[in-house]
């Protein structure tokens, strides 16, 4: 049975999560030095988009099946960067979208990139097109688009399922420096064998952080980092816990979940 | 000489499947025209199936029917099976608020789709308190495994030895996953690389695992064009 | 301009706190129940994004219509597009309007099953502003009657079917059914107690309910198994199925070559990482294939082991770093926590 309201340890376990993060962030801004390990990845995002300035061929952003939520948001960030950089080098940007509300985020996103850099007048809106919300209908229109528009350089960030080989194998043939990303870690080993450059899991969301270097986002990502200590903590600490119930079950230790589960009302 | 009738429609359905099949098929030796077109069609059909459907689905029998009051059905005798709810019409305004998103192709007012883009963005923000603590809370309660099992008093070795394989793994990977911590220490950098290692391990099972299924979707396919598709092609043909 | 910051602000604020408070406030709170709205104000969220339906429409209609119109590269295939999507979506429009056709008999017989529940309802609650039963069994009858040669000519409808397919021999086993559906409603409606002098007594309206609900689900089933043979419901089955159906599978079966070019090109061992994977990979495959059971029984419990005890592990890690992050970012989100927010870059 689901969680429907929060008790006492639920609402304690949120500040303590949420704690950590604002902290970082007021640090941050106070332009503290914030310490990020290298993420290799990420380094190959502007690598890749150089790549295709050098060729003079095509970049392709795609968020794959993301809906509008956090994953999106995250996905933007590096959009935002890539659309930048694109905008620079005068490159062609196609973002082929499943879906018709991140069609307008996206959208918005890409105008301000391109007016952030001063060339919102190469801006096509035409490249930024919605394929389909059907799950293959969407994989056929990106591989096809992708080995007719030659593309140097594809990025899949965001949410994928089956079609993630699809994709992959489509700007693999095109011979493009792939750059991918998903959250989904049932998805992770196919980009493994096909990209060039594979983040996993939540390397996703320090993306964008990574590039950017922006005080909200590296202190977001240290307080994250500090939210994450506390599960490894809890982890350990109710592992502990039900090794000793195992050894002495007289003990009947109340585990972790217990206190955060207890009603409060 | 095949005995078997076809009905018109299912015999256009059959051939017209295998040729879809074979189109998207030839996207293996290179992009070519046939499987442009299919592609295309795909698309379309998939979009026109795409507009009616949340409609019909969702729109019309959750929005429209109890806005418009046509759930509300006359017996009769004149009597009225329930009382029209006026709280429906306030149906109208998420309505007119989401039509907000069109605004995006104005040069002017394209500000105002970032209202209704900000909306659908707080909305799912709020929305992931619920599902973050639904998700994590079973996942750390299932965690919590302990490292020496005893089975009737004495020591269950290998369930022993799988729980603390299973927890160095989910500890060591969340460690690598740390990317503000600095890995001065030998052991911090061996528990990272045991993360990486094992992850490795779990992509590689992983992968494994799916090779057979997708092995027999593609066998499914064969059998379709072999026999289903072939037949019909015979048939067509008078052998 | 700053205010317009400060309002997508207020509205991403706005967007997020009903199901915030719903999930931290308890379900009541001195006795008012918080979420006795919850449905209805979620349907109303969803609508917000269900009004975006038009969107991708109007994107596809403009790349491709421009490209038609302009004769660009690929116009043809555009033609083929927008072809396809007029098709589907007319055929879809098309088939909705016939199962609501074909459903309309069925729902009027339920309306009616819910009238004559409404009448033993009111009886035994004693109702005073409706009509006394006697009268409103009378209405019940008149408009039950009505819906006789509707039902009898769906008996012969169906008895009529030709051909020798399967749904001949479905429609030739409905008929009599629907035909005995409809005889037991005549016959209980001549039982049911109405008119001026007849006493009110709703002792027959449950038998009658029975009778009109049962006639309604024939009715459903024979309307909607005669739509099936209509050139709408066809048409609409053979682009579902010849494109929609058939091209998804074949899309999806391309995954099996990509997933052994994926296997070389990974696999060839380049690293002691991709030896590992490539292992790991080995020993899960033979334990699902009946060459490993050849080699060694006890594969398929290596896979096993495999899967649910490190592979667990690592996607379990993977997943909750995902959550946290994923929490952070939404809580960002929500209360526009950006060094230059989405607000401000309008």
């Amino acid at each position: 049975m689901g969680i429907e309201h929060a008790s006492l340890g639920v609402l304690v376990l949120m500040a303590l999560l949420i704690g950590p993060v604002l902290y970082y962030i007021r640090l941050a801004r106070q332009e503290r030095e914030l310490y990020v390990r290298r993420i290799p990845g990420v380094g190959a995002i502007d690598e890749a988009v150089g790549r295709a300035a050098e060729l003079g061929r095509p970049v392709s952003y795609t968020s794959g099946l993301t809906g509008v939520g956090p994953v999106l948001y995250a996905c933007l960030g590096v959009l935002y960067h890539v659309a930048r950089k694109a905008a620079r080098y005068k490159l062609k940007l196609l973002t082929p979208q499943s879906d018709a509300q991140v069609l307008v985020v996206a959208e918005d996103t890409l105008r301000d990139a391109y007016r952030a850099e001063g060339r919102l007048a190469l801006l096509d809106a035409r490249n930024n097109m919605y394929l389909s919300d059907e799950q293959f209908a969407f994989a056929a229109g990106y591989m096809g688009l992708m080995q007719r528009e030659a593309v140097a350089a594809t990025f899949l960030f965001g949410h994928f399922a089956a079609e993630s080989l699809l994709l992959a194998e489509a700007g693999q043939q095109a011979g493009a420096m792939q750059v991918a990303s998903t959250i989904s870690p049932e998805q992770v080993p196919f980009f493994i064998c096909t990209c060039d450059y594979t983040l996993i899991g939540e390397e996703l969301f320090a993306a964008a952080a990574y590039l950017t270097r922006e005080p909200v986002q590296l202190g977001s990502l240290y307080g994250q980092d500090r939210a994450k200590l506390l599960m490894f903590v809890a982890i350990v600490v109710g592992v502990v816990i039900a090794t000793l119930n195992s050894i002495y079950p007289e003990l009947q230790l109340r585990n972790i979940e217990d206190y955060i589960l207890r009603e409060l009302w | 000489m095949s005995t078997v009738n076809y009905e018109p429609w299912t015999l256009a359905t059959i051939l017209t499947g295998g040729l879809g099949t074979l189109a998207i098929f030839s996207f293996l030796v290179r992009e070519n025209r046939l499987y442009r077109i299919f592609e295309h069609l795909y698309i379309g059909i998939a979009a026109g199936l795409g507009l009616v459907v949340p409609i019909k689905n969702y729109i019309w029998p959750q929005i429209l029917v109890p806005l418009l009051g046509y759930d509300v059905v006359q017996y009769p005798d004149g009597t009225f099976s329930k009382v029209y709810d006026p709280t429906n019409l306030l149906y109208i305004l998420p309505l007119s608020f989401g039509c907000l998103y069109y605004f995006v192709y104005s040069r002017r007012y394209a500000w105002l789709s970032k209202l209704v883009i900000g909306f659908s963005l707080g909305m799912s923000g709020g929305l992931a308190f619920k599902g973050f603590f639904n998700e994590i809370i079973p996942q750390l309660a299932s965690s919590f495994k302990p490292l020496v099992v005893y089975h009737d008093g004495a020591l269950d070795l290998f369930r022993s030895f799988s729980n603390t394989v299973f927890v160095v793994t989910l500890l060591s990977v969340m460690y690598y996953f740390f990317f503000s911590f600095r890995r001065r220490a030998r052991f911090a950098e061996m528990g990272a690389g045991l993360g990486r290692w094992l992850m490795m391990v779990c992509f590689g099972a992983f992968f494994g695992s799916t090779v057979m299924a997708r092995m027999a979707l593609l066998v499914e396919r064969l059998q379709f064009l072999l026999n289903d598709w072939g037949a019909a092609l015979r048939y067509c043909i008078g052998l | 301009m700053q205010y317009r910051a400060k309002l997508i602000k207020l509205v991403t604020f706005l967007g997020g706190i009903y199901y915030f408070l719903e999930f931290v406030l308890p379900a009541s709170i001195a006795g008012v129940k918080i979420d006795q709205y919850h449905e209805q104000i979620s349907n109303g969220f969803v609508a917000v994004g269900a009004a975006a339906i038009g969107l991708g429409l109007i994107n596809l209609l403009m790349v491709h219509g421009s490209r038609i119109i302009f004769r660009r590269r690929g116009w043809f295939e555009s033609c083929a597009l927008l072809l396809g999507l007029t098709a589907m979506a007319y055929a879809t429009a098309g088939e909705w309007a016939g199962s609501v056709d074909s459903s309309a008999q069925a729902g009027r017989l339920m309306m009616l099953r819910e009238f004559s529940d409404r009448i033993m309802a009111d009886a035994a609650a004693n109702k005073a502003d409706v009509l006394p039963v006697s009268k409103r069994n009378q209405f019940l009858y008149d408009a039950a009657t009505k819906e006789i040669p509707e039902l009898r000519a769906l008996v012969t409808r169906l008895s009529n079917m030709a051909g020798e397919d399967v749904e001949t021999a479905r429609a030739q086993r409905l008929s009599p059914r629907v035909l005995a559906a409809t005889d037991a409603l005549v016959s209980g409606l001549e039982d049911l107690p109405r008119g001026e002098a007849a006493v009110g007594d709703v002792g027959k309206n449950s038998e009658i309910s029975q009778r009109l609900a049962d006639a309604s689900v024939l009715s459903r089933e024979g309307e909607t198994l005669l739509f099936e043979q209509t050139r709408t419901k066809r048409f609409y089955e053979f682009l579902y199925q010849s494109f929609f159906i058939s091209l998804g599978a074949a899309m999806f079966s391309l995954l099996g070559f990509y997933i052994a070019a994926a296997a070389y090109r990974a696999f060839r061992i380049r690293s002691s990482e991709s030896a590992l994977m490539l292992c790991a990979a080995l020993l899960v495959m033979l334990g699902q294939i009946p060459f490993g059971l050849w080699i060694w029984d006890g594969f398929p419990e290596v896979r096993v082991w495999l899967l649910s005890i490190p592979s667990s592990g690592a996607f379990r890690a993977i997943k909750i770093g995902a959550l946290v992050a994923g929490l952070v970012m939404a809580f960002r989100m929500w209360l526009s926590i950006e060094s230059e927010s989405f607000a401000e870059r309008s």
